[in-house]
């Protein structure tokens, strides 16, 4: 018999197939999980869920966590999760992580150390400025940019390269 | 109470269907969330009366309710709070096991958010209300409703440009006469400068190529005379230039000394909530760099300003009175040459920013290789690191050779538009001369004064960009100037030259910002003299307390008592001079030991701080040292270990002579050996004095009267050592078992060390 592993030390990854998710009453994601690995059937009645690198992967390295944010397991890859359980999934990190990707520029200016920016977004039209662009911009890969406004909101640039000319020449002074 | 946004028709409208009559009470919540029910920016509203909390999406176009999308019985609900998400947050509340979304927003509405979680939960809890409003969405400007900076009020746009410089120029108050001497030697300076080109035109017409013939000797005379003149305006203006430029020197030097002054006192005046609002850099930013860019403009630009401006309106009045029409045309290229200037230098400006952040980014990656070298070497890096810096190299390279040779390109032909003017004056002045409309000394004279157009004109199209900074960074010093202290003494304050150490707490809660309450009611008797330990896990509010004793900062609600009076009251010089602080990491001002033993006491004796320091169990070691009670310490100094530094804290703590005490975990990065040395300092200096101390090592505490427990913001136990070890269950009984286990753990592994 496989010794079952614990979580206090050991990183362990879940069997995809021994996950459900369920919604509660409410809005809280319940999770049971059957994985011989953890040795028991084991119920997480609110548990949380976050990508371990939400920059670089989307889909892979899915990190479950109970009310009191210990670690329960971690899904390397979610194929075998049941449909039910994968839409949970998707609507959870969607609502973890909002951070509009810009799609097109519509206004940009540069006034003393602040960027005003109205944009149109895969979530909406925004405005926002941004203060000190230097510290606010971060270069993740390959002309994929990501911008920190003021208030801590997060904007995805696909490709920065792509931009605008006139947002091109203001972002590609700081990058 | 007023925690309610206008609603739109649609929600409004609903909401009345809704309530249908009954539950005419007024509402306690209506608030917007700006993400809507499909997860992308939009609009859905909460409200919340006695009975329900509900939600609403609108439905955009007026007329049609709203949807209610959900509804929640206040009666059912057990709590309510915010989870922070990426981008954004949900505000949610649970209803017994279960937890409800109400919506979710953007990052903006964190803070006003958390104020309308706390509310719900104040409800769901039935305790009072908190009194506090919406909290602002973000600091906008009220009159042009642009993004104010994060650590000001001064809108950039906005402020009285004008009201700043009469401000500024009004720190030259003092010194009139300078003041005015200085702008005749401007003026003056100004009209020499101009003198040259009608002596030119002079020169011109009646020596070198008179119309009536002239005998040689005559011409001769003239020239002399005339350069003679030449050569004595430039001499007198010379001498005029150097008084000018010292007497500005002095002026604005002086401004700006107290102007700094002015700065630094508020500084040092200023309540320590202050400072958390803001970080130290942008602060150290407002001091050093703004006050800069103050001095050298006024030392600079003041100067330049005013005598370019002379010098355009001057040579402008000349060519003009001399010969419009000529002087009209020499206008043309002039909308060129500022137009050119300025595009050409924000062009620039771009690559020259560029440049900047390449460079600093470079010589940053230098810096953390020197300071990483060990990590670097340990793991055999060099070659990735050579790799990285060779890609830094590569990209200022690029970037440099990019800027110069936008550099040597444009700046030819902008000096090309600046001499266009000449070929304009070389065509039509010439042809004037040839059909002697004019002499050939006016046309040598404009030559003359075109030169002098351009120079001045530039330089002012630069000023205006200069002015436009030097007033913002005068705005903000000005309003750092004009910051009151919020903890500060009031006409009613009381002396207090003998404090017995007696402390009432009464009801007292206190929050650092409006939307968290660190402290919720705290009731605390301290008699004086008596020892009170301040336990709790960290965040519980320990330190909030004891920032509260020192009167950093003044309880929202409820009230502090020293001796029977309140502490508001009591002048600020007389409480904080007999109370006494020795920190964690104490903090080493750079002069000698001695200097820092006698900081609260600069008067004492050099026997008392000797006395102080062996009472500190400092003496011995302060004696080893070659230099002893004279070393120096600090940024330059000698290098003290942490045990060092602590004693030489606690020995400015007893010189001090305090009657109400503070230790903040002064025991908590020492060894064994040195704690034990501490131990027995801190015992002498607690003797006869309020004491209250926080220690993470629960043993530190045993010597304690009192032990105060401190959970998430109120006060759980209280009582000795003995007493609250009694308790089954007790959160200060589960911290000693806790550190017991540890310490176990620890000595076994010793053992296996061994």
């Amino acid at each position: 018999m496989q010794q079952s592993a614990n979580t206090d030390f050991d990183l362990i990854f879940l069997d995809p197939a021994t996950v459900t998710f369920f919604r509660t009453g409410g809005s809280a994601v319940r999770a049971t999980i059957a994985d011989p690995k953890i040795g028991y059937e084991r119920t997480v009645l609110v548990c949380q869920i976050a990508r371990a690198f939400p920059l670089s992967l989307q889909d892979q390295y899915i990190g479950l966590r109970d009310a009191k944010d210990k670690d329960v397991g971690m899904l390397e890859r979610l194929t075998g999760l049941d449909a039910d359980s994968r839409k949970i999934l998707d609507e959870e990190l969607e609502r973890r992580y909002f951070v509009p990707t810009i799609q097109r520029v519509t206004m940009v200016k540069k006034e003393y150390d602040t960027v005003n920016f109205e944009v149109e977004t895969d979530k909406g039209a925004r405005k926002f400025a941004v203060q000190n662009l230097k510290d606010s911009i971060q270069e993740v890969s390959g002309g994929r940019v990501l911008l920190t406004d003021r208030t801590g909101s997060r904007y995805n640039i696909p490709d920065y390269r792509k931009l605008d000319e006139k947002t091109l020449a203001i972002l590609s002074r700081v990058l | 109470m007023a925690m309610l946004e206008e609603l739109p028709a649609s929600v409004e409208a609903a909401l009345k269907a809704q309530r249908n009559g009954h539950g005419s009470d007024p509402l306690t919540l209506a608030v917007k969330a700006d993400i809507n029910t499909d997860g992308v920016i939009g609009e859905r509203w909460v409200t919340m009366d006695a009975e329900l909390i509900r939600v609403y999406s609108p439905n955009g176009a007026s007329g049609s309710a709203a949807h209610l999308d959900l509804s929640v019985l206040v009666s059912e609900i057990t709590g309510a709070k915010t989870e922070s998400l990426v981008g954004g947050g949900a505000l949610t509340v649970s209803r017994g096991s279960d937890v409800i979304e109400l919506a979710r927003y953007t990052t903006p509405l964190g803070g006003r958010m958390a104020g309308v979680a706390r509310v719900m939960e104040a409800i769901a809890k039935g305790r009072d209300l908190p009194d506090a409003d919406l909290e602002e969405v973000e600091k906008l400007c009220p009159k042009c409703s642009r993004a104010l900076p994060k650590d000001s009020d001064v809108c950039r746009h906005c402020f009285d440009k004008r009201a700043t410089f009469t401000r500024l120029l009004g720190y030259a108050k003092g010194y009139k006469l300078q003041a005015t001497i200085v702008t005749v030697l401007m003026i003056a300076g100004t009209a020499l400068q101009l003198l040259p080109g009608w002596i030119v035109k002079r020169l011109t017409d009646d020596v070198l190529v008179p119309k009536v013939a002239v005998a040689a000797a005559d011409r001769l005379h003239g020239l002399i005379y005339w350069v003679l003149v030449m050569i004595g305006a430039t001499v007198l203006g010379l001498v005029m230039g150097i008084f000018r430029s010292r007497l500005t020197a002095y002026l604005s030097l002086t401004m700006t000394r107290q102007i700094r002054t002015e700065t630094y006192a508020t500084l040092q005046k200023l309540g320590l909530s202050y400072y958390d609002k803001r970080q130290s850099g942008a602060l150290l930013n407002r001091v050093t760099s703004d006050v800069n860019e103050l001095n050298n403009f006024l030392v600079d630009g003041l100067q330049m300003l005013v005598v370019n401006g002379l010098m355009l309106i001057g040579t402008l009045v000349i060519v003009f009175t001399q010969n419009w029409r000529l002087a009209l045309l020499v206008m043309i290229p002039i909308p060129l040459v500022v137009l050119g200037t300025t595009r050409i230098w924000k062009f620039l400006w771009g690559r020259l920013e560029k440049l900047w952040n390449l460079r600093s980014s470079m010589t940053a990656s230098i810096a953390v290789a020197l300071n990483g070298t060990r990590v670097v070497k340990a793991f055999a890096q060099e070659d990735r690191e050579m790799a990285r810096f060779n890609q830094k190299v590569g990209a200022l390279y690029h970037a440099n050779l990019d800027l110069e040779n936008w550099w040597a390109t444009l700046l030819p032909i902008l000096g090309f538009l600046m001499t266009s003017g000449g070929f304009i004056v070389w065509y039509v002045g010439g042809q004037q001369v040839i059909a002697e409309e004019i002499t050939f000394g006016t046309l040598n004279m404009f030559f003359y004064y075109l030169g002098q157009l351009y120079g001045p004109l530039q330089g002012m199209t630069r000023i205006a960009d200069w002015l436009g900074r030097v007033l913002t960074s005068a705005e903000r010093v000005f309003e750092v100037m004009d910051t009151q202290a919020d903890v500060a003494d009031s006409a009613d304050s009381v002396a207090m030259p003998n404090m017995k150490g007696e402390l009432l707490f009464e009801n007292v809660s206190f929050g650092y910002d409006k939307a968290r309450r660190v402290l919720e009611n705290v009731d605390l008797h301290v008699m004086p003299g008596e020892m009170i330990g301040l336990v709790g896990h960290s965040g519980a509010g320990k330190s909030t307390i004891i920032n509260l004793i020192s009167r950093f900062y003044d309880p929202s609600e409820g009230r502090i008592l020293i001796d029977g009076v309140e502490m508001k009251k009591v002048k600020l010089q007389d409480l904080r001079s007999q109370m006494g602080i020795v920190l964690q990491e104490p903090f080493l001002f750079p002069g000698t030991i001695a200097e820092n033993i006698a900081y609260g006491k600069a008067d004492a004796t050099l026997e008392q701080i000797m006395r102080a320091a062996k009472a500190a169990n400092a003496h011995d070691f302060i004696l080893r040292f070659p230099d002893g009670y004279d070393s120096l310490v600090g940024e330059r100094g000698a290098r003290l270990s942490g045990g060092e530094r602590q004693r030489i804290s606690i020995a400015r703590a007893i010189l001090h002579d305090p009657k109400v005490l503070i230790l903040d975990e002064a025991t908590a990065s020492v060894d064994t050996e040195t704690e034990k040395q501490i131990q027995e300092a801190i015992q002498r200096l607690i003797a006869g004095r309020t004491t209250f101390a926080i220690a993470h090592r629960l043993s530190t505490l045993r010597n304690a009267d009192r032990l105060v427990v401190i959970e998430k913001g109120r006060v759980a136990e209280m009582g000795t050592h003995a007493e609250l070890m009694e308790k089954d269950n007790g959160i200060f009984r589960k911290l000693v078992e806790m550190q017991l286990e540890v310490n176990k753990l620890k000595s076994e592994n010793m053992i296996l060390e061994e």
